[in-house]
This record gives structure tokens, C-alpha cells and sequence, in this order.
């Protein structure tokens, strides 16, 4: 078994999880309670990924981050380095790849939460800001931990993306999946196969263990 | 807070519905008195305590409480909620599920500390009779009885504890004015009646003032020291509860209220099933529905339709109250006629014009109004 793509996979699946945490959760807040009109202009980006081909996304964020572009180049110029074909790149592609499955689950669970307990935080003298972090996110645990499965696990499985942005270099940029696709073409079924169940049946627990935990199988009930 | 604070406000505000807002309202709130917006459902009364809370924006208008503004829409004036130190109650608990009881109670405290009871200068707290200041918050909850379920989440609460919790958890963090919008209008009877009376009780002990929205109208006689009668998104009329009830200003405000005389009257002393009460000097004997303590105020409320009127002395009959009265003047309501009384107190009564032409009634001539024990209620005044 490759464990080098399958551990770089791994890496990259956290790292990008814990950046779209970062990013993922006031850009939730921002949605879900922001006054302006234009919002659903930034679900709808957000939500892109949802129905764009994975080449399509790859071609555009090769483009965005390459020497072509002035990010690629102030990025090049400060890194030494440019962002296509690193694994820096393949996190920035990964990031914009799974945003919806991160900023999604967090925003329903958001909107979920009774306004009026807003507004009693808010009467009690509770700035937004605070009320978020003392009442919104407390009561938004299942969504946030739906939206960090899911980041990952749809990290963990990308291919398209990963082609396009990150090339095929062990150790750097070849992930689980591309490896896998590696061995079916230079017809070596018995390691895909191996891989391929390892994916499988992690991809499966993790989804299991989301909707069970969403269902509430383990929990008390909430009233 | 000691002082009587003062409430100005004139909001308007447009809904798609086209439902509109237009209110004005100048009221003084002594410590521990309370306001009751009383009006049908969908006048609007809710849409101004959330203005009043900060919680909606009027499209154009001003909100002044207490020397502060809160709202001034042409000089670009707005305090949020969070610094307007109010306490609001909703008609449901609403409190924050994942919080304990006490950490419900407490969570206003981090942000608004109370100020140090025993500081002169500041803020008082509870003031509790005698003995060394106890901790106002343990007060508050031991007045609402609510001191032994700290350690509970709110899902294992009934409906009145919860309720019970919200007002704790509204008024520890010492606010200025308390927002009610029909706190007491999702719980059985006899645990409102529990409540509305440990509300005004506990009101009064702290001095908060308070604001309560009711469509209610027994609910305002009982809490209401000063009425505002909300009716189509406007202010109708704003003033003691028995002055309000008992002169509408108008057709729509009377039909708001309920068309009833309401006295204010004092328990003399019962006997027999029947309790005597004093409206000024007149004395009215009702029927007994519930024990009054003698010396109790309350409210008698008379319905027009429930007062008859004799031109010669009664005979034997089983109505109880026989009152000497003159016609003060006559009203006519289509085949009805509304006739103005004095009997010591102002009195309508309605009946048909008929029965007047046969009486022979004009103003000034004098009759006895007569109505019967088990027409006049008495709400008790908490």
C-alpha cells in the first residue's frame, strides 16, 4: 500500500479542515446574520464547488495562484516558491473544494438556533459577538462537528482537483486517490484494490458515525 | 433605582402588510409601578415593546427613557439593547438550553455586575427588611421560588419554573425597566395567578418599574397601575387603570375594553356568600366567588347591560343593590339607549328605548339603578 500518499492525504485533509474551521465559521456567521441583501451572491460562490466539474474549479485555481497571476507571483516572490504543484497549492484548492461542506452544515445549524435567545443576550446587555460564542455556538456542536467530518472526508476522496493543482509528485502533492488511479493504470489491481477498500471503509465510519451523531443515536434527547 | 423615570416615546414604522405603526406615549414610572400596554392581538403592542427593547427600529421617530435617548432617528441616535440596561421576559421561557438554572439566572452578570449593596452611592439592589445585605441574586430567587432548582437544565423544568427562571435571570443583572410581553399568557390558571402576584410582589421590593404587553383585560386591572390602550398600531389613550376602563376616550377604545364600568372599590367585610365592598361611599354587596381579605382593594366591574332601572321604590326582589341615582344624560345607540348615571360614582346603564319612554327619563331625573350581587365582579388588585 502507498502509505506516503496515504499519509499525505491525511495531512492534507486536516490542515484543510482546520483552515476552513478558521474561515468556515464567521463566514457562516456572516451569512446567516448579516443584514445585507447581496448575501446570497457569497453562498452561491460558496456553494459552487457543489456543481462545478473538479476540473473546472483545478483550472481556474492553477490559473489564480500561478506565475500568470499577481498572487502566484507575490506568493513566489516572498516564498521563493511558486504554489502550483506544491502542497501549499493543493491546501488553497482543497480549501475552496470543500468550503461548502464546511460552511453548509455550520450555517443551517446557525440559522437553527432560536432568535429570541439572541435577543434575550442581546436585552441582558451581551454584545453579537459574545452572544455567538456563548450561546450560537454551544448550540451549533452537531453542526460544526458535521462540517469538520465532511471537510475532511471530501478532502480525504478529491481527485479532479488535485490533478489539476497538484500534478503527481510522491510525497508532495500524490494523494490516496490519485495513487489509486497510478496503480489501475500501470494495472497493478491488487494495490488499487487494497487502497481502494482503506478508503472505503474509513470514508464509510466517518459518514456512519456523522449521521449517527446527527440522529442522535448516542445522545440524550434534546428538547 | 428610587426615582420615578419617564417614558417618551413616538415611533412609526410601515410593515408589507401594510399594517402600520403610529405611536405615541408619555408616561411617568415610579419605582415599582407598572404599565400595561392593553390591547386585541395585532395592535401592535408586541411591535412597540421591541422598539421600547431595542430590538426593532422604528422607520422614523424617538425613544427617551429615564433622561437617556435610546432612539432619535433624525439625529441618528441608537442605543442597541445591550446598553439600554432593560430586562426582557417573552410569553415563553426562552432560556438557554445548554445553561443550568443558576448559570441562566447569572448570565447577564458577566457583562452588568451589580453594583456593591452595601455602597451607598451606587446602585441599591434588593433591599431585604433588616439583617447584613444577603446576595440580591439568591433574593430574587428565593422570591420566586426557584432557589432549589439551580443545578437543573431548563428541558427539565415545567412551564411555570421556566417561567419563573426567565424573570430571575431578566432582572438580576439590576435593570432599569422590565419589558413583560405576555409573560403569564402560556401557563394554566392557577399557576398565572401565582406568578402575577410573586411578579408585583417582587417588583415592588426591587423598585424596577416595568412595562407588561396583555390582551389580557383582568391581567391589567390586577397588575396595571397605568394603562395604554393599544388599538390599530396607535397609542388610544394612556392613564389609571380605572380612569381608562371607566371613561373610554372613544367607541374603539371602549370596544377594546370591554364595555363594563370598573370601580375602584375596597372589601368591607363578607358574611353569608356575600362580600361588601365601599365604591367611595356607596357600598356594593357581590356575590362571593373567592375569599377577599377585608380591608383588600380591588376592582368592581359592572356590565351596562347588568344595571336595571326603577322610577318607583322596589318592592320585595332578589336584587341585592338598590343604588339612589339621577340621570346624568341619555345616549342613543340605535334601539338601545346608553344612560349616564351618578349614583355616587358614575354608572351606565343600557336599556331600550322603549323601557326609557315608558319611565319617562330625561337628564336629571331620579331613579334607582338596581343590579344584582352576581352581576358585579371584583378583581383583585396585586
Amino acid at each position: 500500500m502507498d502509505w506516503t500518499a496515504i499519509w499525505l492525504s491525511v495531512r492534507l485533509a486536516a490542515a484543510a479542515t482546520l483552515v476552513l474551521l478558521a474561515i468556515g465559521v464567521p463566514l457562516a456567521y456572516w451569512i446567516v446574520f448579516s443584514p445585507r441583501r447581496w448575501k446570497f451572491l457569497v453562498e452561491a460562490i460558496v456553494a459552487l464547488p457543489l456543481v462545478l466539474p473538479p476540473t473546472v474549479l483545478g483550472f481556474y485555481v492553477l490559473v489564480g495562484i500561478g506565475p500568470m497571476s499577481p498572487v502566484g507571483r507575490a506568493y513566489a516572490r516572498i516564498a521563493g516558491q511558486g504554489l502550483p504543484f506544491t502542497f501549499e497549492g493543493l491546501l488553497i484548492a482543497s480549501v475552496l473544494y470543500s468550503m461548502p461542506f464546511a460552511v453548509q452544515p455550520f450555517a443551517v445549524e446557525f440559522a437553527s438556533v432560536d432568535r429570541r435567545l439572541l435577543e434575550a443576550s442581546w436585552s441582558l446587555g451581551v454584545s453579537p459577538l459574545e452572544t455567538f460564542r456563548r450561546v450560537v455556538i454551544p448550540l451549533s456542536v452537531r453542526g460544526l462537528v458535521t462540517g469538520i467530518v465532511l471537510s475532511f472526508a471530501h478532502t480525504l476522496g478529491e481527485f479532479g482537483v488535485v490533478l489539476m493543482v497538484g500534478g503527481n509528485l510522491p510525497g508532495v502533492t500524490r494523494t490516496v486517490s490519485i495513487s489509486i488511479y497510478d496503480a489501475v493504470q500501470s494495472l497493478d489491481y491488487a494495490a488499487a484494490s487494497r487502497t481502494s477498500l482503506l478508503l472505503l471503509i474509513v470514508s464509510f465510519i466517518i459518514l456512519a458515525s456523522t449521521y449517527s451523531l446527527q440522529r442522535s443515536v448516542w445522545l440524550k434527547p434534546r428538547r | 433605582m428610587a426615582e420615578t423615570a419617564s417614558l417618551t416615546l413616538a415611533v412609526t414604522q410601515a410593515f408589507a402588510s401594510g399594517f402600520r405603526i403610529d405611536a405615541s406615549l408619555d408616561v411617568e414610572l415610579p419605582p415599582g409601578s407598572m404599565l400595561a400596554l392593553f390591547g386585541p392581538s395585532g395592535a401592535g403592542k408586541t411591535t412597540i415593546l421591541r422598539h421600547i427593547a431595542g430590538l426593532e427600529r422604528p422607520a422614523a421617530g424617538t425613544i427617551r427613557f429615564g433622561g437617556e435617548t435610546w432612539c432619535d432617528t433624525a439625529r441618528q441616535i441608537w442605543q442597541p439593547p445591550q446598553s439600554r440596561r432593560i430586562g426582557l421576559v417573552f410569553q415563553d421561557p426562552t432560556l438557554f438550553p445548554h445553561l443550568t438554572v443558576s448559570r441562566n439566572v447569572r448570565y447577564g452578570l458577566r457583562v452588568r455586575p451589580r453594583s456593591d449593596p452595601t455602597n451607598p452611592g451606587g446602585q441599591t439592589g434588593v433591599r431585604m427588611g433588616v439583617g447584613p445585605p444577603s446576595d440580591p441574586i439568591a433574593e430574587i430567587e428565593r422570591m420566586l421560588g426557584i432557589g432549589d432548582l439551580g443545578n437543573r437544565y431548563p428541558a427539565a423544568l415545567s412551564g411555570g419554573e421556566a417561567q419563573r427562571v426567565a424573570l430571575a435571570r431578566a432582572l438580576a443583572p439590576d435593570p432599569r425597566l422590565l419589558l413583560l410581553d405576555e409573560p403569564f399568557a402560556s401557563l394554566d390558571a392557577p399557576t398565572r395567578l401565582r406568578l402575577r402576584r410573586d411578579v408585583r410582589a417582587l417588583l415592588q421590593t426591587t423598585g424596577t418599574p416595568a412595562i407588561l404587553v396583555t390582551h389580557d383585560r383582568t391581567e391589567a386591572l390586577a397588575m396595571g397601575d397605568t394603562v395604554a390602550v393599544i388599538v390599530g398600531g396607535r397609542v388610544r389613550q394612556v392613564g389609571p387603570i380605572s380612569d381608562v376602563f371607566s371613561r373610554p376616550a372613544d367607541a374603539e377604545v371602549a370596544a377594546s375594553l370591554g364595555i363594563e364600568a370598573v370601580l375602584p372599590a375596597r372589601v368591607i367585610g363578607s358574611s353569608g356568600g356575600v362580600i361588601e365592598v365601599s365604591v367611595g361611599d356607596v357600598i356594593l354587596h357581590v356575590a362571593e366567588r373567592e375569599p377577599m381579605a377585608p380591608g383588600a382593594g380591588v376592582y368592581a366591574c359592572v356590565r351596562a347591560e347588568d344595571v336595571t332601572l326603577e322610577t318607583r321604590a322596589p318592592g320585595q326582589a332578589s336584587t341585592r343593590n338598590h343604588l339612589a341615582a339621577h340621570v346624568v344624560s341619555i345616549a342613543s345607540e340605535g334601539p338601545i339607549d346608553r344612560v349616564t348615571l351618578n349614583c355616587g360614582f358614575a354608572l351606565d346603564a343600557l336599556i331600550t328605548r322603549r323601557s326609557r319612554e315608558e319611565l319617562g327619563l330625561t337628564a336629571g331625573t331620579a331613579v334607582t339603578a338596581a343590579i344584582k350581587a352576581t352581576s358585579v365582579h371584583l378583581v383583585p388588585r396585586l
